[in-house]
């Protein structure tokens, strides 16, 4: 159950996203990045002594979901929860100094990968002279900012290496996905990084597993707004002179979605009080979720298109819009295939 | 921005550790033997026999304490807990291998009724009986042409002056030959609107007229009863204050439905990993399938249906707990039970066909009595998840109409 902040917290930015962006925003390519970080909303995760908010984990959730619900394109997931997450977490004081506050004013977001094709080797000895080569595709909204968190490995450690765009070395490929997002693809040559760039976590899966968990979050609030379009459409159109709404077939594959839709409400809240809270099955229940939200965001987008029938599938009607980003979503952090071979390898088999 | 504070969650790892301790010096060391199987449950009532001096030792125990019902009021026998608590009871006495001390459809259906509907003298009649097991309860309401069209009964419950006179047929009555009062929605007029003219109203099975037969499963099992009235004659009242019509006369209908919504919720209760008696499907898969050297199960298809089937489990049993931890801070749960029952119902099929998956043709081989293997008797009579405590297709019916509100036409 949300605390009562939280579902303050949840109006609060649903009343924003929903006057500054949804489909008409989607269609005309409009991104907000400024607009998140006037509004306090990339400084969630952050301190208060860096300028940030202070929240936890489910409180991010919540910002993510209504990302998802008004299908707003911004960095704001991916360039600013994600890694100050991550850095908040893992890196020392001094890179505390160094990047939370840019981080929370907007003014130096920082891009992050996850997963995707290719791979970047590591070489050289750190803390001083590591060297980068290789390179990362789909890395969302990376033309927003001014790094790149990067996971490496060097001698069997993970690193999270801190790469400036306009570091010598560093060439990227901008590209829009499906969904009017921007992605970039990155290649690195020789690329040195002092020792304040390098971030050693305790604990790599963490990122991985916020990062499954805010995408599966965000990707509950576009599979929530699809719900709903197609629960409209069977309460106002008319066939055979009754509305659709009445047909028995209809309103049961309605409500066996509408109960896929709350158990992975009730399991990406879950996921998220288990992260915040350091409870030792938070990285399982974050696969889960993932794995759930993308199958079942998918579902509900295919189904709500065909609700709606042809209407469905015009470029005119939202509908469609839908399906496209949670099918990019779908590809963030590890899809369901990944998540669910996860959930087998927590338990053991 | 909005500041979020942590919430609290009621349940502390204080009363969690409370809870361990006292089950540890008061649960009777036979009664923590990890039995949780069905046939080991204590059931009560006037024809229970105990299996063992120490089942009953754990009966009187718990009830003492208010835990066979603890989020029952103390005056009826509870321990005044809140619904989350009772379920950290739950959780404990499952992880330390506890058998619950009582199990019954007064405690997870009537009970609940009682406390929102009865009167002062019902819930003093009734609800203590129920907490220390001296009456088991059974249900009456399907009959043979009233079954996911319930308010088709026709069960005549008549005015006599004194008594109601009731006659009909009863079917699907759970455990109704091992029980001593029964339940039932019966009809009191016929109405133009067939949920008018139904009233709810407890019977005692000790009066003459009523016949209880038990009907044979496909599994082999008899869990299900008919039950016969004829001329059965209830008194109006058995005590000052204490009518067997629970609420008016004619308005039984809503205090059913009410009654079904707990039924819907205890019902939620089941995972994939069954009643809760059983091995955990993991090890079953692993003992049954292997792991290869990468400590992966051996069948890649098993070992991807095994894992979808958990998360679907742990997305299930989130909503549970989250409907749980809503009744607790005072909201009602109503239609939302059916989303509860409709998944859990399909996740606890889902863990019998894995299992019979698992173990290939063996569950397939019966004793040389005919008799199924318990594995195949189990898998078989899961079937009846979807149907009984209203169909899969009644629970979408009540989705669609009361959480979605989708149009009549």
């Amino acid at each position: 159950m949300h605390t009562q902040e939280e579902l303050l917290l949840k109006e609060a930015i649903g009343d924003f996203l929903k006057a500054q962006s949804g489909p008409d925003a989607v269609r005309a390519g409009r991104s907000l990045v400024r607009e998140m970080a006037d509004m306090g909303f990339t400084g969630t995760l952050i301190d208060e002594r860096y300028q940030g908010c202070g929240l936890g984990i489910t409180a991010a959730c919540i910002v993510a979901e209504q990302v998802g619900r008004h299908l707003t394109l911004t960095p704001l997931i991916s360039a600013a929860l994600l890694p100050s997450y991550a850095i908040a977490r893992f890196g020392n004081a001094l890179q505390h100094e160094r990047w939370l506050p840019g981080l929370a004013s907007g003014a130096g977001l920082i891009a992050i990968h996850h997963g995707g094709k290719g791979g970047v080797s590591a070489s050289g000895a750190a803390p001083d002279d590591l060297r980068l080569a290789g390179r990362v595709e789909f890395i969302p909204d990376l033309s927003r900012a001014t790094a790149l968190l990067l996971p490496a490995s060097l001698a069997g450690e993970p690193l999270f290496c801190l790469v400036p765009l306009d570091e010598p070395g560093v060439v990227f490929e901008c590209y829009r996905t499906l969904d009017g997002r921007e992605f970039a693809n990155v290649e690195l040559t020789d690329v040195r990084l002092p020792g304040e760039h390098i971030v050693s976590p305790s604990d790599a899966s963490a990122v991985e597993s916020s990062g499954a968990l805010l995408y599966a979050a965000e990707q509950l609030g576009s599979t929530r707004a699809a719900f709903e379009l197609a629960s409209e459409d069977l309460k106002s159109r008319k066939q055979f002179g009754r509305l659709i709404g009445s047909f028995q077939a209809l309103q049961h594959r309605a409500a066996m979605l509408y109960t896929a839709l709350a158990t992975l409400e009730a399991l990406v809240l879950k996921a998220a009080k288990a992260l915040e809270d350091g409870a030792p099955d938070a990285p399982c229940l974050c696969s889960m979720a993932k794995a759930k939200a993308g199958r079942t965001g998918l579902e509900v987008a295919n189904e709500a298109i065909q609700f709606h029938g042809g209407a469905g599938m015009t470029d005119e009607y939202d509908v469609g819009l839908y399906l496209k980003r949670i099918a990019v979503s779908e590809r963030l952090f590890g899809d369901s295939h990944y998540h669910t071979d996860r959930v087998a390898a927590h338990h053991g088999f | 921005m909005v500041q979020v504070s942590k919430p609290a969650s009621g349940i502390g790892d204080d009363f969690r550790a409370s809870v361990r301790a006292w089950l540890l010096d008061n649960c009777p060391s036979a009664m923590r033997d990890g039995k949780l199987s069905s046939e080991y449950r204590c059931w009560g009532g006037r024809r229970w026999t105990f299996t063992s001096p120490a089942q009953q030792r754990w009966l009187d125990i718990a009830a003492d304490k208010g835990w066979t019902v603890p989020a029952w009021p103390l005056e009826y026998g509870g321990a005044g807990l809140s619904l989350a608590q009772r379920d950290t009871i739950a959780d404990e006495m499952r992880e330390l291998g506890i058998r619950p001390p009582l199990y019954s459809y007064g405690i997870t259906m009537l009970g609940p009724t009682l406390l929102k509907y009865g009167t002062a003298g019902q819930k003093s009649a009734h609800l203590p009986d129920i907490a220390r097991g001296r009456i088991r309860w059974c249900q009456g309401y399907s009959e043979p042409n009233a079954g996911s069209d319930l308010a088709s009964l026709a069960t005549r419950c008549e005015d006599r002056g004194d008594h109601w006179l009731i006659n009909g047929h009863k079917i699907w009555t759970s455990k109704a030959d091992q029980s001593d009062w029964l339940f039932a929605m019966v009809r009191t007029a016929k109405t133009e609107r067939k949920h008018e003219g139904i009233t709810f109203i407890l019977i005692d099975m000790s009066l003459p007229g009523i016949e209880v037969r038990p009907i044979r499963l496909i599994s082999g099992q008899s869990p299900f009863c008919e039950v016969f009235f004829s001329d059965v004659r209830v008194p109006k009242h058995y005590g000052p204050d204490n009518p067997a019509v629970v609420g008016e006369l004619g308005q039984g209908w809503p205090i059913g439905m009410y009654l079904l919504t707990h039924e819907r919720s205890s019902l939620g209760g089941y995972r994939l990993d069954g009643r809760g008696d059983e091995e955990p499907i993991v090890a079953c898969a692993i003992r049954e399938v292997g792991l290869d050297a990468g400590a992966r199960l051996k069948d890649p298809v098993l070992r991807t249906r095994l894992a979808d089937a958990l998360i679907d489990d742990a997305a299930c049993a989130a909503l549970a707990e989250k409907l749980d931890a809503d009744a607790d801070a005072g909201g009602e749960i109503g239609a939302q039970s059916s989303l509860v029952k409709y998944a859990s119902s399909r996740i606890i099929k889902r863990g019998y066909e894995l299992r019979m998956s698992f173990a290939g043709h063996d569950a397939l081989r019966c004793a040389a009595d005919g008799a199924p293997s318990a594995l195949a008797r189990n898998w078989l009579y899961s079937r009846a998840y979807t149907i009984l405590g209203g169909t899969s297709e009644i629970q979408l019916n009540v989705i669609a109409k009361r959480l979605l509100n989708l149009p009549a036409r």
